[in-house]
């Protein structure tokens, strides 16, 4: 009876801790527009920003019908770039990559928090598999 | 036996929810993931790497080539940089707010739920203090004879922290975003006291739901306690006090590990830049969310 009482505390104390605890790893700038259903879309690279206050990456994806959507999509600060493996090389103006991201829970819209973005030879040129991490600075 | 069971359920529960474990947390590496260097990223030979761009990997290297375990030190000696972020506010004990401090706390709210839109972050306006504290990309302690130099990575800036003797300010000519600091040695701990904030700046962003700020009033008042333990350990406390807005003292405690291997590199938030990722990025979701 104790033992079920105890159980019964550990799962209402993890309710109530874990919401808290996931707050505690977003950047200053806040990611929970981000959806959490990936998207991959493959494109050719308009604009890369190695800046701050995030490196973004703009790139441009053709459908069926030959129509452009652009995307634009963010990382984390430049340093926090740096620690991942990104460099301010890393992409170029016509590269076409494949990306997967986190596109914003808004209908329609074409922001997205970046993932994983792949080379067309297979380089991959960051990997953010730090899920549930993701959102940290 | 249950009740060894219930001991241990509860020890994980307290573990999990304890302040000191958030606050390490935050300041340690990132998770391993496949891209990430093994070498230090620097500038060039005689350079060093900065403290965010070292990933676990790096930092564990660094340690073993610096011999950081088991180093002698001078527990009066607080030179080095540390942490790579800060030391979380425990956002898990704020203080009761006085009518005025809720009212304050209100007007802080967002327009937007996204992100907080009235955050003076996303115009580049100064950080302040204790926010540095809770958010900075890594410190540097510089030691002198008659004052102690801090310098914060985010925004590229340093407090002087006053050691010879002088009484902190009771009415400054001036409230300043970082304050006005003195410290002093109680046996083996730093005290910082701090004063004079100009109320403009935010104690932190409300890292629980991200659309609020804490406020605070000129009236506010620090109290930092550091302690080296180890070569490569500073434990760090903050006591907060505004009594217009809060009925007691807001009290964080956390440990900040030495990056040997890194020094500080240049972060500057640039008007031009943010302005451009604001449009890009934070409008796009303020436009679609109204």
């Amino acid at each position: 009876m104790r033992l079920r009482r105890a159980f019964a505390m550990a799962v209402l104390a993890l309710v109530v801790a874990i919401p808290t605890l996931r707050g505690v790893v977003f950047a200053h700038h806040s990611r929970s527009h981000y959806g959490t259903e990936e998207s991959t879309t493959k494109g050719v690279v308009l604009e890369y920003k190695w800046r701050n206050p995030h490196v973004f990456v703009v790139w441009a994806v053709k459908d069926q019908n030959g129509k452009t959507t652009q995307w634009v999509g963010e990382m984390a600060s430049l340093t926090s770039m740096i620690a991942d493996g990104m460099t301010k090389d890393s992409l170029k103006t016509g590269d076409e990559i494949t990306v997967v991201a986190f596109p914003s829970k808004n209908p329609g819209s074409t922001e997205a928090l970046i993932k994983k973005i792949t080379k067309a030879d297979g380089t991959v040129v960051v990997d953010n598999s730090r899920v549930p991490n993701l959102r940290a600075p | 036996m249950r009740n060894r069971i219930v001991v241990s359920i509860l020890a994980l529960i307290s573990l999990a929810l304890s302040p000191a474990t958030v606050a390490q947390d935050r300041t340690f590496g990132r998770p391993t993931t496949a891209t990430q260097p093994d070498k230090d990223v620097t500038p060039g030979p005689g350079w060093k790497t900065c403290p965010r761009c070292t990933n676990n990997k790096q930092l564990a290297a660094a340690n073993k080539t610096y011999n950081v375990e088991g180093h002698p030190f001078d527990p009066h000696d607080l030179s080095g940089v540390w942490g790579n972020n800060g030391i979380e506010l425990d956002v898990k004990n704020v203080p009761p707010f006085t009518p005025l401090g809720e009212q304050m706390f209100e007007a802080t709210r967002s327009e937007i739920p996204t992100t907080n839109s009235k955050d003076g972050m996303l115009i580049c306006d100064p950080l302040g203090y204790p926010r540095l504290f809770a958010y900075n990309y890594g410190f540097q302690f510089v030691m002198l004879p008659d004052r102690v130099l801090q310098f914060f990575e985010w925004g590229h800036t340093w407090r002087d922290i006053w050691t010879d003797g002088r009484k902190l300010p009771d009415d400054p000519p001036q409230q300043r975003w970082l304050g006005y600091a003195v410290g002093r040695w109680e046996g083996d701990t730093f005290v910082v006291e701090g004063y004079g904030y100009d109320d403009r700046s935010w104690i932190s962003e409300d890292r629980r739901n991200r659309i609020r700020g804490f406020p605070h009033t000129d009236q506010m008042r620090t109290v930092e306690r550091y302690r080296r333990t180890s070569y490569g350990t500073l434990e760090a406390e903050i006591t907060i006090t505004d009594p217009k807005i809060f009925t007691r003292p807001w009290i964080t405690k956390g440990k900040v590990e030495l990056r040997p291997n890194a020094e500080l590199w240049e972060y500057f938030c640039v008007p031009s830049e943010s302005d451009d990722y604001n449009k890009r990025l934070i409008d796009a979701a303020r436009q679609s969310n109204k």
